[in-house]
């Protein structure tokens, strides 16, 4: 446990000895107080929960990128990879701790939001149980697709192309969502043209029904609805963590697989 | 203590470690000599841990490093060719971090860090960032974090890479001194440092071990004749055929004649037979001075170019 403590703390503190740490501060807090305000000044009221669904809809296409490209292709540029797996902690404690160190990144970027909720509290403005739900929804998207960056990061040593396998992911779940009605549909009267199955139009409907639902289902952000109107469930933070232990697991055996076959 | 056994590595179809096996014993200091590409890196990087050998087994202190690598592990200090160093973290806070890493207790981390920046004199450079150090000093800020932990058995991948010539003889001194109380691989391509140091001797070529011994007897058994190399100001013809009358010479050649009658001779000899005296004597008798005498013992060059390069590279004085 201390190990894993260890490498998430140096982690953490490595994104505050270079620019990067501040950059991804300065544009989270400069977006949230974009959006605070213009809701302000256009609609007389604050909304920070719903500031931080903008942010994840289309911000987290560039910060999570940021914030997990140099997680493993920057040991492995510098050869530091080198003193982790010498070291007595096993793969799977250099991944969480890594993922961890990242994690708490984000949960200080997060946490930089109260201010937000701190003014609207002081101005007596609307507070109500959906912005606890947008945080928690916020924090678990985050979580995962964090994963899904320290994922990318152990693919390659080069850390844009880090990043831009990260922002490809995360696109493409938000992408497979704009289109999963369309594609849908698309499927349905293709089948009902070929018609080569001989299938009823009820049926057409429920194969089309059933791809939109299918491309609908990896995409985190869909999640989210629910708790962003204050509805608690268990299941979207369970598919979250999911997700994150998911992409854990498969960057850990990445780099078991590289040990195998390296060079 | 390191038992290394039938180890094969393959990179794809490259084979870089071919069935090797050795051990190293306790207290040891044991060298690891081989041209670029031979497979010495790998070797160290799969008995560390870092790597997974295709076949063979490697166990430390009778851990086995990939059944139980925590154990191993824990045993293993580690300076990689490059020393792995957080660019970012000053020497001091990289080697907390190493010690919080490697499972140093608390209330020791102070007093070994103290101890290991001493040994390897970076106290100095404590506070600098590791950016900012030179060659020389990164090379010690990673031998001073293989040293954490006080793990048993101490791999070097090059220690004395990219130092300057007082450093050099000190990195020496101390892995000397810690020989005496960790058991140490060195790897080396700079052979008078190896014969130096080093108890015993792997030499690796291609993947293959080429000989291991210690540096004395690989002397004694790859030297068929000892040489002699003699400087003499005298006529060339009449030197050579005086010094073939010497019992026990077998042969001798100028293989230099230089400005004002000064010729270089090689003189071959029956190894039990010491000709130095005989040599000398015939010289004076003649009134021929030698300017210079010296033998030719193959040195661990001759045996490494010998075993590791094409036949007629061994024959190069």
């Amino acid at each position: 446990m201390h190990r894993i403590q260890a490498i998430a703390r140096r982690d953490f503190l490595s994104y505050y000895k270079s620019p990067i740490g501040y950059v991804i501060l300065a544009i989270f807090v400069l977006v949230n107080g974009f959006l605070f305000s213009s809701n302000l000044l256009s609609y007389r009221y604050a909304d920070v929960g719903g500031q931080l669904m903008a942010i994840s809809s289309i911000l987290f296409l560039i910060i999570i990128p940021l914030m997990t490209m140099r997680t493993f292709s920057e040991e492995r540029r510098n050869g530091t990879e080198t003193l982790l797996l010498t070291s007595p902690a096993s793969v799977a404690e250099v991944v969480i701790g890594k993922y961890l160190g990242t994690l708490y990144m984000f949960l200080t970027m997060t946490a930089s939001s109260l201010i937000f909720l701190v003014i609207t509290v002081l101005f007596d403005g609307n507070v109500d149980i959906k912005i606890l739900g947008s945080y928690i929804g916020f924090i678990f998207l985050g979580a995962a697709y964090l994963a899904i960056g320290v994922f990318a990061s152990s693919v390659t040593e080069n850390q844009v192309i880090a990043a831009v396998i990260t922002f490809s992911i995360i696109f493409g779940l938000m992408l497979a969502d704009g289109i999963a009605s369309i594609a849908g549909s698309m499927m349905s009267t293709f089948l009902g043209n070929v018609n080569l199955f001989g299938l009823t139009d009820l049926q057409l409907d429920k194969i089309g029904q059933a791809i939109t639902d299918g491309l609908r289902w990896p995409n985190p952000t869909t999640r989210l609805a629910n708790l962003e109107s204050g509805i608690f469930e268990l299941s979207p933070l369970l598919f979250f963590l999911s997700l994150a232990a998911l992409f854990l697991f498969l960057t850990g055996r990445i780099i078991e697989k590289r040990r195998w076959s390296q060079k | 203590m390191i038992e290394i056994r039938n180890l094969t590595k393959y990179y794809g179809d490259n084979c870089a470690v071919n069935d090797i096996s050795f051990t190293v014993n306790k207290g040891e200091i044991l060298g690891f000599l081989g041209p670029n590409g031979a497979g010495k890196t790998t070797t160290m990087n799969i008995l560390t841990g870092y790597l997974s050998a295709t076949s063979g087994k490697v166990t430390i202190n009778g851990h086995d490093i990939l059944e139980e690598p925590q154990e191993a592990k824990k045993t293993i200090g580690y300076l990689p060719e490059n020393p792995p160093l957080y660019l970012d973290m000053t020497a001091l806070e990289y080697l907390k971090f190493v010690a919080e890493l490697k499972g140093v207790p608390r209330a020791e981390r102070a007093k070994q860090i103290g101890e290991v920046m001493r040994l390897v004199r970076i106290t100095d450079m404590a506070n600098r960032l590791c950016k900012n150090l030179s060659k020389g000093y990164r090379q010690r800020v990673g031998f001073a974090q293989a040293l954490l932990g006080n793990p048993d058995v101490l791999v070097l991948d090059e220690p004395t890479i990219g130092l300057d010539p007082k450093q050099i003889i000190e990195i020496r001194n101390l892995i000397r001194d810690l020989g005496k109380r960790h058991t140490i691989i060195l790897s080396s391509h700079i052979l008078p440092e190896v014969q130096a140091i080093c108890e015993r001797v792997v030499i690796i070529n291609k993947g293959i071990i080429a000989a291991i011994d210690t540096p004395e007897n690989l002397s004694r058994s790859f030297s068929k004749a000892s040489r002699l190399q003699v400087l003499v100001q005298g006529p060339a013809k009449e030197l050579t055929t005086k010094l073939r009358t010497i019992p026990g010479v077998k042969n001798a050649e100028v293989v230099l004649e230089k400005e004002g009658g000064i010729q270089q001779l090689v003189l071959e000899s029956d190894p039990e037979v010491d000709v130095r005296k005989s040599v000398f004597f015939v010289l004076a008798d003649n009134r021929w001075p030698i300017l210079e005498m010296r033998s030719l013992d193959p040195t661990l060059e001759d045996i490494f170019l010998q075993v590791t390069g094409p036949q007629t590279a061994g024959r190069r004085s």
